[in-house]
Order: structure tokens, then sequence, then C-alpha cells
């Protein structure tokens, strides 16, 4: 049988407090109990997939555990949770295992757990190190909170540490960006993730813009905020690797590479997407309606599509594009048996024109002008 | 039955003031219909009540049979009625058909604005006029107050107003006793030749074009050969029935009578509302009186938003044109918009109904251009220009004058609003020719005004501010020489034909910065600035632009977010098809329709 190469997504709904501008599928203060059926169910859901016959010979290259916030699992059920995929993937091919931490969440006990079971990478959502706009989105830690995260992290090992920062905010001035650039560089991630504050309808932050209490900042503003970080982190040793994305050489994170690269993917946990066989999914949000269907050995799916060819190239090209390598051309006539000019040859050209695309002999990639009006390019595709 | 035993009527009422409610009890209380047999659908309301034979009936006449407390039976028709300007001439029509009517005001309302000019119209027909005030059951009812707001208003007797409560069916028994006892019966000539009025007809797929006649001299049954008075066109009678309410095919209808006939005319063309059929062989020697041919006072443009609807829309539009005889159209072709049609209108809502029809029935997206009226040109050779596009007039130096349609309009109004009137009149180039006291607080105005400013925006404005209290009625005049000029918008550099508007000089200035101004807020932000300009021959008389974008990236696009992402962007790109690509440019539809509303903003 062929093996076939699969990473795999875990989500652990849970978080301290909630986030005023996220919009993900958490679920606050919930007891240690909740979190022993839940790591239960989860681990049972691997079962699930051998059961239906998904799951064949998968070789899992990546492991991401991500949330929500999955430090907040108390130590036994973390070890639990760990120990059962552990005993459950063949690990031998694993090339990165990730989770994601927010600081304040981290104890000495749980990255010694972390880092027993094979953990090499982790991402801290540290959004600022302004103590105003931690509060301003309502994040749960302070700034000390993020310098003995991280120094607990190295101090125990990790060469691989990556954190995410927020731009946008309200009022954020250039000067301040760049400020919060510097101090996150002084720690000398290998890795950033920078996103600009988007306003998620039905969220806290929705309601504080709808009432006037919050505001963002205008595009030209977060245009140049864009364009400071890159030139910042640049200068600083980092690659832009994909359109929110900096790392030092050879530490892009592999797990989210394979997305852009339109791989596939098991998608565990409840409100988690996969996309197996040419099916994407995503699983029930509800815990209970998640935990009932796993006990009665049915994949626990609120969702699925089948990815026909036409829809998979549109894929391949709003992930490819993505990233700032671009397309793999080779790859798609391959998995196509078509060229990309051939199907897209005059959007190509047009934006080509424009400055805004650069056709490779191997890759289509977009112009850093492109990467700023993705969105706008991408219809053309579809 | 004798013509002393019929009565035929109509219902006059403000919309909401309870009209299909009254008829819908008149109908049970009569019999007509039994309670079970009346749907939650009010029954003058429905269109297509014989679905099951797959044929559409208008309905606008109900044929009911009334024995009334003496013992005697009566013959009641009751006629509904349109009831907007546009349709003034139909509604004239219909009020011809009858001796009388029920003027229906609501107790809690008083008399409203659009009420007026229907009771004058029937007044002017010489209508026996039956005050029923409607919804006494309300606890804010004030029956005393409405009588006598009637009374100094039309200067109605009042004094045996009916009241009624159409909900409760209170009040029902009485109105059919004053319709047998006030309203007169037909008085015409049953031994005459035929002479029938057409006041209003429908289009069915198996039977042609049916008319719906009220006889007044002689009679007709199946098998007669009928004659249009106004074009001479004469048909054999292939059916004859009344609507009770469903239709029921009866020998004959005679002098006195409502019902319709079938004669095998394949376009509703060749029956034109207003017309007089007489008998072929016996024709009369003069036509009711009365017959006007309705004339398009509204033209736009109506494009398929996906070029190749093209035929669908030609179809659709010969198909609506067998049912409505005031629609015109012919081909028209755009720059901007490509293939389409010019299509001529009795009044905006007319325009309205027939673009949701197209959109409804048809299954079409459309984009309209801004309506306009027929302006007349006067070239400098001598020679004389029709023109109903903004586009086809000719260049500045060839045009000696142009003249545009005057209506003469009357308003009503209470003096309160005067002044607002008549600044508003004023405002859109109106001559004051009268004004009477009809009542201490009510008003008669008389202007005259382009009607170019009437289509534009006079009687939003109007309601707005009189707060709906004014009602409007005009009329065509004339045609006037004007300071008109066409005025230009141009985006990204590019006069977009479909654009172009005439407007008056000294108007230019300030429409064409609205325009472009609105435009802004409609066009969708490029990747590349894009300027609106507006100009009056090479002259740019306002600018604006809208900006390009600066950023526009799906920041987080993780494994949980492809198909979500994937799907905003196939939302994205659906709207986007709805729009239509002008140079290097994505307009939307609402855009050609922005002259319309610029002062919504």
């Amino acid at each position: 049988m062929n093996e076939k190469t699969m990473g795999v997504y875990v989500h652990i709904p849970f978080c301290t407090t909630r986030c005023d501008y996220c919009d993900f599928y958490s679920t606050e203060g919930l007891g240690a109990p909740q979190q022993g059926q839940y790591v239960s169910s989860l681990l049972h859901e691997w079962e699930c997939y051998a059961a239906c016959g998904i799951r064949n010979d998968w070789r899992i290259e990546t492991l991401y555990i991500g949330g929500g916030t999955p430090t907040v699992l108390v130590p036994a059920h973390l070890e639990r949770l760990l120990d059962g995929l552990m005993e459950r993937f063949e690990t031998s091919h694993l090339q990165e295992f990730t989770v994601e931490a927010n600081p304040g969440t981290l104890t000495e006990e749980k990255l010694k757990i972390l880092r027993d079971h094979g953990c090499d990478r982790l991402s801290l959502g540290v959004q600022s190190f302004d103590p105003f706009y931690l509060k301003w989105l309502g994040r749960s830690h302070d700034v000390q909170a993020v310098y003995d995260s991280w120094a607990m992290a190295r101090r125990m090992g990790w060469d691989n540490l990556s954190l995410d920062l927020m731009y946008g905010l309200q009022d954020q001035t250039l000067d301040h960006w760049r400020q919060t650039l510097q101090q996150a560089i002084e720690l000398q991630p290998e890795h950033l993730s920078l996103y600009q504050l988007n306003i998620e309808p039905g969220t806290p932050m929705a309601e504080r813009v709808a009432r006037g209490e919050a505001h963002t900042v205008d595009e030209e503003t977060a245009r140049q905020q864009y364009l400071l970080a890159r030139e910042v982190l640049l200068a600083a040793g980092y690659g832009h690797y994909e359109i929110s994305n900096y790392a030092k050489p050879g530490k892009h994170s592999r797990h989210n590479t394979l997305y852009w690269k339109n791989q596939e993917y098991v998608g565990m946990g409840a409100g988690a997407s996969g996309y197996i066989n040419r099916v994407r999914y995503t699983n029930h949000k509800d815990l209970t309606l998640y935990t009932r269907m796993i006990k009665r050995n049915r994949v626990p799916r609120a969702f699925e599509e089948t990815i026909d060819r036409e829809l998979q190239k549109k894929e391949t090209i709003l992930l490819g594009l993505r990233l700032t390598e671009g397309v793999d051309k080779k790859a798609y006539q391959q998995c196509f048996g078509r060229s990309l000019e051939e199907d897209f040859g005059a959007v190509i050209r047009k934006h080509e024109a424009q400055g805004l695309m650069e056709n490779r002999e191997d890759t289509l990639r977009l112009t850093l002008e492109g990467l700023l009006l993705s969105n706008e390019i991408l219809l053309d595709f579809f | 039955m004798k013509q002393d035993k019929i009565r035929n009527f109509c219902i006059i009422a403000h919309i909401d003031h309870g009209k299909s409610t009254l008829a819908d009890r008149i109908l049970e209380f009569t019999g007509t219909l039994t309670a079970r047999e009346m749907t939650s659908k009010q029954i003058l309301d429905q269109m297509d009540l014989e679905k099951e034979r797959g044929i559409t009936i208008k309905l606008t006449a109900v044929r009911m049979n009334y024995t009334a407390p003496d013992g005697e039976t009566y013959l009641l028709n009751l006629i509904d009625t349109p009831g907007h300007v546009d349709f003034s001439y139909e509604v004239s029509r219909s009020l011809a058909a009858c001796e009388g009517a029920l003027l229906v005001v609501d107790a809690t309302q008083g008399i409203e604005a659009q009420t007026l000019a229907n009771v004058y119209l029937a007044l002017e027909h010489n209508l026996e006029i039956i005050p029923v005030i409607n919804k006494i059951d309300l606890p804010s009812a004030d029956p005393e107050g409405v009588r006598k707001e009637i009374e100094e208003v039309i200067g109605l007797d009042c004094s045996n107003a009916i009241l009624a409560s159409a909900k409760e069916g209170t009040g029902i028994p009485e109105i059919l006793e004053a319709v047998i006892q006030r309203i007169p019966c037909p008085k015409g000539n049953p031994e005459g030749p035929l002479k029938a009025l057409i006041f209003d007809s429908a289009f069915d797929a198996y039977r042609g074009a049916l008319s719906y006649i009220r006889v007044v001299d002689g009679r007709v049954a199946k098998g007669d050969t009928i004659q249009m008075m106004s074009t001479g066109r004469k048909f054999e009678v292939i059916e004859t029935g009344v609507f009770v309410p469903s239709p029921k095919l009866v020998d004959s209808l005679e002098s006195g009578m409502v019902g319709y006939l079938a004669a095998s005319i394949k376009n509703v063309k060749d029956t034109r509302v207003g017309d007089t059929i007489t008998n072929g062989l016996n024709p009369a020697e003069q036509a009711l009186p009365g017959y006007r041919h309705a004339t398009p006072m509204v033209y736009c443009g109506l494009y398929p938003v996906e070029t190749n609807d093209y035929e669908k829309l030609r179809d659709a539009l010969e198909k609506l044109q067998l049912n409505d005889a005031s629609l015109i159209y012919e081909p028209e072709t755009s720059m901007a918009l490509g293939f389409g049609f010019r299509c001529g209108f009795l009044g905006l809502l007319h325009m309205d109904i027939v673009q949701e029809r197209l959109e409804r029935e048809y299954d079409l997206s459309l984009i309209v251009t801004a309506p306009s009226v027929v302006y007349k040109v006067i070239q400098t050779n001598g020679e004389e220009l029709w023109v109903d596009n903004p586009v086809k007039l000719p260049p500045i130096q060839k045009i000696d004058q142009i003249l545009e349609p005057y209506v003469s309009a009357s308003i009503m109004v209470p003096s309160d609003y005067v002044g607002a009137v008549m600044e508003l009149c004023r405002d859109k180039r109106g001559s004051f020719i009268t004004m009477e006291y009809m009542t201490a607080t009510r008003v008669h105005l008389h202007y005259e005004l382009p009607l170019a400013e009437i289509i534009y925006d006079f009687f939003d404005e109007l309601k707005s501010r009189t707060k709906g209290y004014a009602s409007l009625d005009y009329e065509i005049k004339d045609y006037r020489a004007s300071d008109l000029v066409k005025l230009d918008i141009l985006i990204n550099g590019e006069a977009v034909d479909a654009l172009s508007i005439i407007v008056h000089s000294e108007k230019a200035q300030v429409r064409g910065r609205k325009l472009v101004v609105r435009l802004r807020s409609l066009i969708p932000r490029q990747m590349f600035e894009v300027p609106i300009q507006a100009a009056i021959g090479s002259k740019i008389i306002a600018r604006e632009s809208v900006k390009a974008f600066r950023k526009n990236v799906i920041d987080k696009c993780y494994g949980g977010d492809i198909s979500r992402k994937r799907k905003l962007l196939e939302k994205q790109k659906e709207g986007k098809k709805r729009m239509k690509q002008v140079g290097n440019v994505e307009i939307p539809q609402e855009a050609f329709m922005a002259v319309l509303s610029l002062d919504e903003e």
C-alpha cells in the first residue's frame, strides 16, 4: 500500500479567557473534568478514521496542536493527550511538532511534558509588548509573562520559537509598530507571524467598534505598517516566505506550508477542519455533539465538501500565491495535466503587465505590490 | 335582466384604508363567495384565480347577485380601479364604466391626499358618491371628525355617510342598500346599435386578448361581428362572459352590463382601453367620449446584465407587450452597455412595474438607465428631431433650440404647506398659474412644470415637504423651448454614454456635482484610482475619484480557513459578475440609476 504524506492538526478549544477580537472556536473556563472527557474523545476520534476506512497508511510528517490555547490543559490531561497521540502515530517520520501557547499558561511542568513528547516548536501568541494594547485586545496576560515564558522555553531547550504580533491597532503609529518589531527581534525568535487586526462580525471587538468605543487604522496606514514590518524583518535576517509569515533560514513552518501547497491533512477535535481524500470537512464545534458522535464511532463531521478538479485548481492558486515563492508550475502541470498558462494565461499576462505578478520559469508568484492586492488578483482566477 | 335592476360601482380609497377587505365583505355578504371560499388572500387582489385551467385573468370586475330586503334581486358589478397618476387615464375609463362609487375613508386617518384626485375624477364623470367611514371599530376612530372633513374638503354631503368596519363586517347591509337606493341604474338604449366601453384588457394564452367592457347601448353575443371604433378593425366574438368571480360564460352582454369578450384578438394593442366597441354590421355613428391614445412619456434604456440575455429580453418584452399596450420598445446600442432596448412608459411607476415583471417573471437581470422625457430639437438647418435618449442629441453647434414637454399640474394641499409647495415648484422651474381655496384649510394650486422635473424627483419631494398630504395630478400641455444642455459622465477618462443626461443649464453644475459624488460611493474601489468627471461638451464641471486599493489581503489562511476564504472569494466574484465592465472599470448596476436618487445621500 502506498504511503501518503500527511500533516495532523489537533484542536484544543479551551482558553482561560476569550480575546475580544477572536472568532475562533473556544470555550472559556471549563474545568479539568471536561478537559479529560475531551482528551478521551480526541484520542477516540483517531480510531474512528480507521473504523470508517478513511485512514490508510499515513506518513505523518507534521503535527500541530492549536487552539484555543492547548497549554490551558492541566498537566495530567496534557500528558495523557500526548501519550495517546504518540502511541497512535507512527512518529518516526515526524519532522515538526508545533504547539501553540499563550504566555501566562506555560509552566515548567507543562513545558517538560511537551519536550519529553517531542514537541520541537512553540508558537507564542504575544500580539503586543504594550500593556495598553494587551488590555485593549482583551488578552489575559501581561508583558512580563511574555518574557518569562520565552526565557523558560529557551532554558528548556527550544531552538525553534515563533511569535505572533498584531498591527493596525487603534491609533497605532508607525513608530510604535517599529518599536514592537524591535522588541520582538530582541527575543531572537526563529519565526514571526504578523496579522493586521481584523474586525470579525459577532466578536466583542466588533460590538465595541459598532458602539464607537474602538476603531482600527485606515487602509493606507495598514499598508505602511505591512511594508515597514517587511523592511525591518528583512534587515534583521528574516525571510518573508508567506503573506503574513517570516522566518530565519530553514525555520519556516513546515506544517503551515503544507496548507499553502494544498496538501492533505487530518483535522482532529471539535471545530477542526481537515482535508482527506479530496474531501474538505469541518468537525462539529459543539462539544456535546462532537463527543456523542465519537462515542458512536462516527466521524464527527458537521460539514463536508468534495473538491473537484476545478476547485482544486482554484485552491492551489489561492493558497500557492500566498507563498512568496509562488505556485510550483511543475507540480501544477503534474497534478492537472495542463500548464498554469493554458488555464490562466490571460489573467497572468494582465497582472504581469501591471507589475503585480511574476511568471518565472518554474513558479508563478506575486510581487510585493501583488501581495498587498492579492485579494483582488485572486478574484480574476475565480 | 332589466337595466333598472343593475348597479355598477367602484371603490375609491387610499391604500390601507380597507378597500380590499371591504370588497371581500361585500362578496361574502352577497353570497358571491362563501366565507370558506375566501382564502386568506383578498379576492380583488388576486391575479391568477384560474391557475388550474392554465389561464390568467385580471380580476377587475366582479358580478354579484343581491337580493335586497324588499325581495327584489339586483345585479351588482364591482369594478376595480388602479390608483396612480401614471394610470390616471385607466382610472378615468374604469370610472366611466360606473354610475357610482363608494368613497372609503379610514376613521382614524381621515382623507388622504391620493384619494382626492380620484374623487374629483369621479365627480367629473357625474358618479354618485357614497361616503363610507371605515374602521370605526378602532379605539382611535373619529367618525364625526372625518365626516366633517369630507364635507369641508370635498364639499360632499355626509349626513348619510355610512359607518362601517369591514374587518368586523358592520355596515355592509347599509352599504349595499345605499348602492341600490342611491346609485342610479344604467340608462343606455337597449335597442340601439352596440356601444361598449373598453375599460381594461388582458391577454390570455388560449383566447387571445380579452376586452373588459361596459355595454352602454345595445347588446353583444357570441358570433357577432364587432368593430373597434378607433381603428375600424373587425373581429368575430367567440365568447362573452362575466366574473363571479371566476369567469363564467353568458349568452350575451346587454345594455348596462359589465363583463368580458374574447374575439380571437391576437394583440392587446387591438383592444385599447378607452376605445368603443360597436357592431360591425350595424355600427354606431359616434364613439363614446374620452378615447385617448396613451403615449409613452418616459423613456429609458433596458439592458441585460449578461450580454447573451439579449434575445431573452427581446422575447420577454414581446410577451409583456401582448399584455400591456402602452409599453413600447425598440433596439438600441450603448457603447457602455452593449445591446439593449429603448423603452417608453406612461410614467415612472409603469417603468418600475415593467422592470420588476421582466426581472421576476422572466428571470432577467437588468440595467436600467436614467429615465428621460422626449425632447424636440430644432436643428440649425431647420430640421426637427425627436430625442428620447440623451446620446442622440446632435452636437451643440447643430442645435438651434431644444424644446421639452411641459405639464399642467394640479396640486391639492392643506394651506399650511402652500409655501413649501410653491418653493418646490419654483425650484423645479414651474410657472404659477392659479391658486384657489377649496375650504379654509385646503388649497388647490395650478402650475406648469417641465415633465423632466416631475419624473426626476418631484413627487418624492412633494410628499416629503408636505408630510404626504399633497396630491398631484398632471397632464401633458405642450412643448416649450428651454436652455438645456447635455451632461456627460467620464469614468477613468472615458465618456459613459449610458450615464449622459439632458439638464437645464442652470442646474447642470449642481446635478453634475451630485452625480459624481454619488457615483464615487457606488463604484467599488479598483486596483487603480478611478477619476469620475462630469462634463458639458469639453468643459469639466465636477470631479471626484474612487481611491485605489492600498491593501486588500486575506491575512490569515490556515487549514481551518480554506473553505471559508474560497467561498468568500466566490461570493465576491459573483458580485463582480453583475457589474458592467466599462474600459478597465467595473461599474455596478445601481450606478446607471444613480441620477435618479441624487438626494438620497
